[in-house]
């Protein structure tokens, strides 16, 4: 069963896992909307789609049920060909349609961006919902002075086949663990580009979302950061998406991160340098990262043939240790059965994760041929 | 390991080292300012917490492979027990600790080498 938190109000951090059945009984009438706030905050939320007819209408609903109702909800159908637009205008948003695909996520955010009159602007991918309360939780950070973004977590809708099993054991690691760290040392590594917020003048002042790298949210972040401006995580905003359900689906989203890592790397080294915290966590993602393809394909398979079999323990050795902090938000959801059975599937995941990277790190330093175009991960 | 990108040893130590420190930051945060930030305290707890657990499932992990491998590994290696748990246990540890420290102190290099570029150009 499907979890989702709800929370009685933001001074109130304790969270209550409620099943998504009972959450769509609840809304737009139930618990979630009785609690809406009569004020409207000011706060647009944009949904850049392309051929989102699927999914779009629950990603609407959910912003439209938030505690804190939004100021506007602008779908950019970025021309799609299988009625996003009449899904949306039928839900009474505001679409706009470029005269031509944008070609990226980045580009059909920019279009709505000009259109924007708010002190903050949020951006939502057109397959995610979002918990009840998640906007509230957002604009406590986002009031902040300094901070420019916030983000929050991310757990899979679905958690059905082997990949969205692999990518539900990755964000139950990372954001029990890696990014609350983070975030303590006032360093998130990206405010992810499927749920974020931002203070509306600072993303125009730098210039929006590029689209000179493949992940425009990493580039945004960090760009944040060279600018002298704060991002935050906020755990309690909670977001779920729809994650790749198939090999070739992740693949493509796998190749498109990758490249995009490698990109910013290579783009904002020399920025990052200037940041403590964040200097050490990308050298040591990109090492890591590196070696670890490395002794996926190379070291522990010649170490096995040649020396000892006992070396193939070196793909699940840290079983155990990855076991703790998925473990601990398996069991806050009541999920640790499926925790447990999704295991396997992560230790696939990587393996695959680490094909992408040496790729991208092949085509993108040694072969110099950057990838530049953007294809959908689902 | 981050979402979408694989990972070791290396990446893992780094967080548990930068968790355990959470709580004398913290303190040291509370001695400074001379306010408490229960929000940041309880996190800083936690996360420790966790680190400390995962230290525990390392332990725990070195300890199983310590009893099971190394003797039937050093009888296909001809070799000694001892020999076979420092291959296992020791090495890969202090190659990883090495490693991480080289990292980390070869990017702050990097950081110095640009701040006295930075000066060099300005005068």
């Amino acid at each position: 069963m499907q979890l989702l938190p709800v929370r009685s109000s933001v001074t109130n951090r304790r969270i209550r896992w409620q099943s998504l059945d009972e959450l769509a009984l609840e809304q737009p009438h139930g618990r979630c909307s009785a609690q809406a706030s009569q004020r409207t905050s000011r706060l647009t939320a944009i949904v850049p789609a392309y051929n989102e007819a699927g999914t779009i209408a629950d990603t609407i609903r959910s912003l439209q049920t938030q505690t804190v109702p939004l100021h506007e909800i602008i779908v950019i159908d970025d021309c799609s060909t299988d009625g996003t637009a009449d899904v949306a205008r039928a839900l009474g948003v505001r679409v706009v349609r470029p005269a031509r695909n944008t070609g990226s996520k980045a580009g059909a955010q920019n279009v709505a961006l000009e259109r924007i009159r708010t002190e903050y602007t949020m951006a939502i991918d057109a397959d995610t919902v979002l918990a009840c309360d998640a906007v509230e939780q957002l604009l406590t950070e986002l009031n902040r002075p300094q901070v420019a973004a916030v983000c929050g977590s991310v757990i899979p809708r679905y958690v059905r086949t082997l990949w969205e099993r692999g990518r539900y054991i990755e964000y139950l690691f990372a954001f029990t663990f890696y990014k609350p760290i983070q975030n303590f040392y006032t360093k998130p590594l990206i405010s992810s580009g499927c749920f974020s917020a931002y203070r509306t003048d600072a993303l125009r002042a730098m210039g929006g979302w590029s689209t000179r790298t493949l992940a425009e949210d990493m580039d945004l972040t960090w760009s944040f950061y060279q600018a002298g401006y704060r991002v935050r995580f906020v755990p309690e905003a909670v977001c779920y998406p729809i994650e790749p359900h198939s090999f070739c689906f992740m693949r493509r989203q796998l190749r498109r991160w990758s490249h995009g890592f490698v990109q910013n790397v290579r783009l904002h080294w020399r920025g990052l340098l200037s940041i403590p915290y964040l200097r050490s966590v990308v050298a040591v993602a990109m090492w890591d990262a590196t070696m670890a393809s490395l002794a996926y394909f190379l070291l522990l398979p010649l170490l096995a043939i040649f020396v000892s079999p006992w070396f193939l323990l070196g793909y699940v050795i840290d079983a155990p240790a990855t076991l703790v902090p998925i473990l601990s938000m398996a069991t806050s959801r009541r999920e640790v059965v499926r925790a447990l059975v999704s295991l396997p599937a992560f230790w696939v995941l990587r393996i695959v994760n680490a094909i992408s990277f040496l790729e991208a790190l092949w085509t993108e330093v040694i072969l110099r041929r950057p990838l530049r175009v953007y294809e959908k991960g689902h | 390991m981050n979402v979408g990108l694989p990972g070791t040893g290396i990446g893992g130590l780094f967080y548990l080292v930068t968790a355990l420190c959470m709580p004398l930051l913290e303190l040291a945060r509370t001695l400074w300012r001379g306010q408490l930030d229960v929000h940041r305290w309880r996190v800083a707890w936690l996360q420790a917490s966790l680190a400390g657990a995962i230290l525990g499932g390392m332990y725990a992990t070195a300890w199983t492979i310590h009893r099971l491998a190394p003797v039937s590994v050093a009888k296909s290696l001809h070799t000694t027990t001892q020999q076979v748990v420092h291959h296992f246990g020791v090495t890969p540890t202090l190659v990883t600790v090495s490693t991480l420290l080289g990292l980390v102190l070869l990017t702050e290099l990097l950081r110095l080498v640009q701040l006295v570029r930075r000066r060099v150009d300005s005068l």
